[in-house]
């Protein structure tokens, strides 16, 4: 594109591991996509509603993370950082679930996606859960 | 700027603009040649409220001839409204944006 829409706010960030990311947040749309990297992606994965990663399935390698409505969860409630629920790593393939959870437990992905388990009892199945990086929250 | 506007299968009228495709592909660069479909995802295809934003959709539809393992595409529209220059409040339902999706179940 020879000229950035004006409804587009794009930061380069640099990220623990050394790598930059690129921050494109959507302010009409209310969308936030992180770029780790270039290329056609072969899966995406809704791994929350509206949490959606693109990634080279074949490499193991994400492509980008984006959040749509994105407002909601760059402000703090009242006890923290809001909670994501990943109900949709349960729901995939085993091949590609591991896959998926190497990816978001690990760099670049997890500077920006905050991975926890939750756990409500000691019989209860253990819960993925994550939150948007305060740091990717307050550069947007 | 050139757009493309069609309606859903509610008949609500949702546009595209030309600057939000050239960025949609410039990113998802796996749905280029898939313009029409895109449109079709809206016209014909099933819709999903976002909880966290009521004012956004998800629509989804089945496609056979998708880079694999890719089997449906996903566009994102944003139900808005804006005030016109004689002050009338009108509908302003946008594409945000797209992607190829593998889903499991046939719809």
């Amino acid at each position: 594109m020879s000229v950035k829409p004006d409804w587009l706010i794009d930061r380069e960030i640099k990220l623990p591991d050394g790598t930059t990311a690129l921050l494109s947040y959507d302010t009409e749309g209310d969308m936030l996509e992180v770029f780790f990297a270039e290329g056609a992606a072969t899966g995406t994965v809704e791994l929350a509603d509206g949490v959606l990663l693109r990634l080279d399935v074949e490499h193991a390698r994400p492509l980008s993370l984006a959040f749509l409505c994105a407002t909601p969860l760059m402000h703090e409630q009242v006890y923290g950082p809001p909670l994501l629920e990943l109900d949709g790593v349960a729901s995939l393939p085993d091949d590609l679930r591991r896959i998926v959870v190497q990816i978001i437990t690990s760099p670049p992905v997890n500077a920006v996606l905050k991975v926890y388990s939750y756990l409500s009892g000691p019989q209860a199945n253990v819960l993925p859960v994550a939150s948007l990086d305060r740091t990717v929250a307050t550069t947007t | 700027m050139k757009r493309w506007s069609v309606h859903d299968r509610g008949g609500r009228e949702i546009y595209l603009t030309e600057e939000r495709w050239e960025h949609i592909v410039s990113k998802h660069c796996e749905l280029a040649d898939h313009l029409n479909d895109v449109l079709d995802t809206i016209r014909l295809g099933r819709r999903r409220q976002e909880q966290r934003d009521l004012r956004t959709y998800k629509y989804y539809r089945r496609y056979d001839d998708l880079p694999a393992p890719f089997n449906h595409i996903l566009v994102i529209v944003a139900f808005r409204f804006q005030k016109l220059p004689d002050g009338r409040t009108v509908p302003n339902n946008f594409v945000v944006s797209a992607w190829g999706k593998y889903l499991p179940t046939r719809d």
